[in-house]
C-alpha cells in the first residue's frame, strides 16, 4: 500500500510539473522521479512489501511483479513527458530569442527600421518615392515577423477643415497600410487610426513645423 | 422667472442725463471692430436706464453693445447739458429738435422678494409713436439675459428680423493636455465648462432644439460621436454623454437633421470615408454618399431633404450637395483649390464656408441661387463657420498671437468684432445654438 501511495505522490508531483506553466528547468528537476533519492524511496517500499513475510509466497511474487511493470510503464511515461517539456522549452527559448532578435533589430539605431514616419505634402496622402526604402524596410520586418502588431497614426498640420484633416490623416494612415501590405505584410497585422490636425508633434506655424506634422507615425504595439 | 409682456402709453419716465456708452463694462473680452457705411445704418439712442445701482447703467450698456455689434446701428449720444431729464420719451418735438430717431429709454428696480423688476420703452420719434413697450420680473442672475432679451425686442422691431442675443454658443477650448466643451453667452459672457477630456474634443454641434450637444472625441484611437444633454437656457449640462454606435471605422463630422431625429456622420473605414444618416431611436442608420474618396462635414438642408457635404472626389476638396432621397449629387463650389466645412444658413439661401486661395484660409458665403462665393475675412487661418440662427451673423474660429479665437462677421461682411476668451484660452470650433423658446 505504501508503494502505491510513493508511486500516487510522485505522480501527482510530475503533474503539477507538467500543468505548471513555467516550465524552467529548475521547477521540472525538483520534481524529477528519476533522482536517485526518489527512486531509492521506490525501491525500499518494494522491500518493505517483501519484508511483510506471512503472507502467500506466490500472492507477493504477483504483487511485486505487478508493481515493477506499473513502474516500467510509469517510466516510459515519464521519459516521454520529460522529452515533451525538453522540447516545449526548446521552443520557449527559441521564441525569446526570436523576440530579443526583433527588439534588437528595432531597437537599432541608423536603420531603416528606426525611421517610425513618413511625411506628406499638404493635402496629399501620397507615399513620396524617397519614403518607400523604409515602407519597404517596415513591410519586409513584418512579413518576417508575423506575430509583430503596428499601429499607424495619421496626422495632419494645421491648415484647412478639421474633419477634413481627421479623414486625411486616416487615409494617409490607410494607404500606408496598403503599401506594408504589399510589402508582404498581413492586414491582421496593421491598425490604422487618425488624429487629423488634433495632436500636433511640433507646434510653429512656419512650413518647417507643418510639414513635420504632415506625418503618419508607425508605432509597434509593444514599444508604445 | 416670468415673463411680463405690458404696452402701455401711460406710464411716464424721466429720462436721466446721458453718459457716454462704452461697452468696456459690459463686455470686456470682446473687441469690437465694425466697418460699415455709416449713412446705412440705424440710428437709436438708448438713455441710462432709470433706477437705483450699476445694473440700471448695465441695462443700457449691454443693449447698446447688443445692437451696435449688428453693424446695423450707429449709436448716438445725445448733448447732456440740455436738461433731458425733464424729457419724456413723448415729448417728440423735444427728441426730434435733437435729431434723435429711436430712443430707448427703461427703469430698473429691486422688488421685495429678491426679484429683479426692469422695463423698457422704445420711441419712434419721427413716427410720433411708442412701437415697444416690455416689463421684465426675474432672478437677480438674470440681469443679463434680460438686457439681452430687450436688445431681441428692438432689433426686431427695427430690422424686422428676429434678434439672437439670448442664443448660446458651444466652442472648444484647448488646453495641455486637455480638451474641454464650453457653453457661453453668444456675447461671450458666462462660459461655462460642460465636459472635458484627455482626448481631442471637436465638432461640437447644437441639436435643432437646444437641448442636446453632438460632438466628436476618441474612444479606444478611433474617433467617435457623443451627444450630451444641455440645459439651454442655464447653459448647463443635464446629463452624461452618450456614444452613438460607434460603429466600426473612425466616426466623426455629426450633422443633425432638422427634426432632431437623426444625426448624419462621417464614416471612415477601409481608406474611405462615406456620410450616414443614423436614426438615434433605434441606432439603424443609411449610407448617403458612397465614393472611393473623403465624403464628410455633412450639413442638412432645413427640409431635411438634401445634405452639403465636403469631398475631395476631384483630388481637391470641394462642396457639394446630395439628395437624400435618390442618388443625385451635385458639385457646388469651383472657385478655389479648397473648399469645406460648408454650413446651409436657416433658409437654405446660402452656405458658409471655409475657402483656400492665395495661401489663406477664410470664411466666407456662397449664394445658392448665384453660385457666387464672397469671401468675409481677412485671416490666415479662418476656420469652423457656424451661421447665427437668424441668418445674419456668422462665428468662426481665427487666431491672434498664437492662440485661437473666435470671431464674428455679419453676412454682409459689414460689421467685424473679434472675442478673446477668458485667462487667453485656446478657442476653437464654435457651434451657433438655436432661437430660445419664450
Amino acid at each position: 500500500m505504501t508503494a502505491r501511495i510513493l508511486l500516487l505522490a510522485g505522480l501527482v508531483a510530475v503533474c503539477a510539473g507538467c500543468s505548471s506553466k513555467t516550465k524552467t528547468n529548475a521547477d521540472i528537476e525538483q520534481r524529477d522521479l528519476f533522482d536517485p533519492s526518489n527512486r531509492r524511496s521506490f525501491e525500499q517500499s518494494v522491500e518493505s512489501v517483501e519484508a511483510g513475510g506471512d503472507q502467500n509466497e506466490g500472492d507477493l511474487k504477483a504483487q511485486q511483479d505487478e508493481l515493477k511493470r506499473e513502474f516500467e510503464r510509469e517510466e516510459q511515461r515519464l521519459l516521454e513527458e520529460r522529452s515533451k517539456i525538453d522540447k516545449e522549452n526548446a521552443a520557449i527559448q527559441a521564441e525569446q530569442e526570436r523576440e530579443a532578435e526583433i527588439e534588437r533589430q528595432l531597437a537599432e539605431k541608423n536603420s531603416l527600421l528606426s525611421q517610425r514616419s513618413v511625411f506628406y505634402n499638404f493635402d496629399s496622402s501620397l507615399i513620396q518615392p524617397e519614403y518607400r526604402p523604409i515602407v519597404q524596410a517596415h513591410g519586409d520586418f513584418l512579413s518576417r515577423n508575423p506575430q509583430v502588431r503596428i499601429r499607424i497614426e495619421g496626422n495632419c498640420d494645421d491648415r484647412g477643415s478639421r474633419e477634413y484633416n481627421l479623414a486625411l490623416g486616416q487615409s494617409r494612415a490607410e494607404q500606408l497600410k496598403q503599401a506594408l501590405i504589399l510589402e508582404g505584410a498581413s492586414p491582421d497585422q496593421i491598425d490604422v487610426m487618425s488624429y487629423g490636425a488634433e495632436r500636433p508633434s511640433f507646434f510653429g506655424i512656419n512650413e518647417e513645423s507643418r510639414a513635420k506634422n504632415r506625418r503618419s507615425d508607425l508605432v509597434y504595439i509593444d514599444e508604445s | 422667472m416670468s415673463f411680463v409682456l405690458r404696452v402701455s402709453n401711460a406710464l411716464v419716465h424721466t429720462a436721466l442725463i446721458v453718459s457716454i456708452l462704452f461697452f468696456g463694462i459690459a463686455s470686456a473680452q470682446v473687441e469690437i471692430e465694425i466697418i460699415a457705411d455709416e449713412g446705412s445704418k440705424i440710428p437709436i439712442t438708448v438713455l441710462p436706464f432709470g433706477g437705483e445701482g450699476e445694473e440700471a447703467d448695465l441695462i443700457a450698456e449691454i443693449i447698446s453693445a447688443d445692437l451696435t455689434k449688428t453693424g446695423l446701428f450707429s449709436i448716438q449720444d445725445v448733448e447732456t447739458s440740455w436738461g433731458l431729464s425733464k424729457l419724456k420719451g413723448e415729448d417728440f418735438a423735444d427728441w426730434q429738435e435733437r435729431k434723435v430717431q429711436n430712443l430707448v429709454v427703461g427703469k430698473f428696480a429691486k422688488l421685495k422678494d429678491g426679484r429683479i423688476q426692469a422695463s423698457f420703452w422704445l420711441y419712434d420719434i419721427l413716427g410720433q409713436a411708442m412701437s415697444v413697450g416690455y416689463q421684465i420680473k426675474d432672478d437677480p442672475k438674470q440681469l443679463r439675459r434680460t438686457a439681452h432679451h430687450f436688445a431681441d425686442l428692438i432689433y426686431e422691431k427695427l430690422t424686422g428680423d428676429k434678434g439672437v442675443f439670448r442664443t448660446k454658443i458651444a466652442y472648444v477650448v484647448r488646453k495641455t493636455d486637455l480638451s474641454a466643451l464650453v457653453i457661453a453667452d453668444s456675447d461671450g459672457h458666462n462660459p461655462n465648462e460642460i465636459f472635458s477630456s484627455k482626448e481631442p474634443i471637436l465638432s461640437p454641434r447644437w441639436s435643432p432644439t437646444g437641448d442636446q450637444i453632438a460632438f466628436v472625441s476618441f474612444l479606444n484611437r478611433r474617433a467617435a460621436v457623443y451627444v450630451v444633454p444641455v440645459n439651454y437656457q442655464t447653459g448647463r449640462v443635464s446629463g452624461k454623454p452618450e456614444v452613438i454606435g460607434p460603429f466600426p471605422g473612425s466616426n466623426s463630422a455629426p450633422a443633425w437633421s432638422p427634426d432632431g431625429k437623426r444625426l448624419a456622420i462621417a464614416i471612415s473605414k477601409d481608406g474611405r470615408s462615406d456620410i450616414f444618416s443614423v436614426l438615434l431611436s433605434d441606432r439603424s442608420k443609411v449610407q448617403l454618399t458612397n465614393s472611393r474618396s473623403i465624403d464628410t462635414e455633412p450639413s442638412f438642408s432645413h427640409d431635411g431633404k438634401s445634405i452639403v457635404f465636403t469631398s475631395d472626389r476631384t483630388g481637391q476638396p470641394q462642396i457639394y450637395k446630395a439628395s437624400i432621397s435618390q442618388v443625385s449629387e451635385v458639385r457646388l463650389t469651383y472657385a478655389g483649390r479648397y473648399n469645406a466645412s460648408a454650413q446651409l444658413s436657416p433658409d437654405d439661401s446660402f452656405l458658409a464656408l471655409m475657402h483656400y486661395d492665395e495661401g489663406r484660409f477664410n470664411v466666407g458665403t456662397l449664394d445658392m441661387q448665384t453660385g457666387i462665393v464672397q469671401i468675409l475675412t481677412k485671416g490666415t487661418l479662418d476656420q469652423s463657420p457656424s451661421i447665427a440662427p437668424n441668418g445674419k451673423v456668422i462665428v468662426y474660429a481665427s487666431e491672434a498671437n498664437g492662440r485661437g479665437i473666435l470671431r464674428f462677421v455679419s453676412k454682409n461682411g459689414r460689421a467685424k468684432l473679434r472675442y478673446l476668451g477668458p485667462k487667453g484660452d485656446d478657442i476653437r470650433e464654435p457651434s451657433w445654438g438655436p432661437f430660445i423658446k419664450d
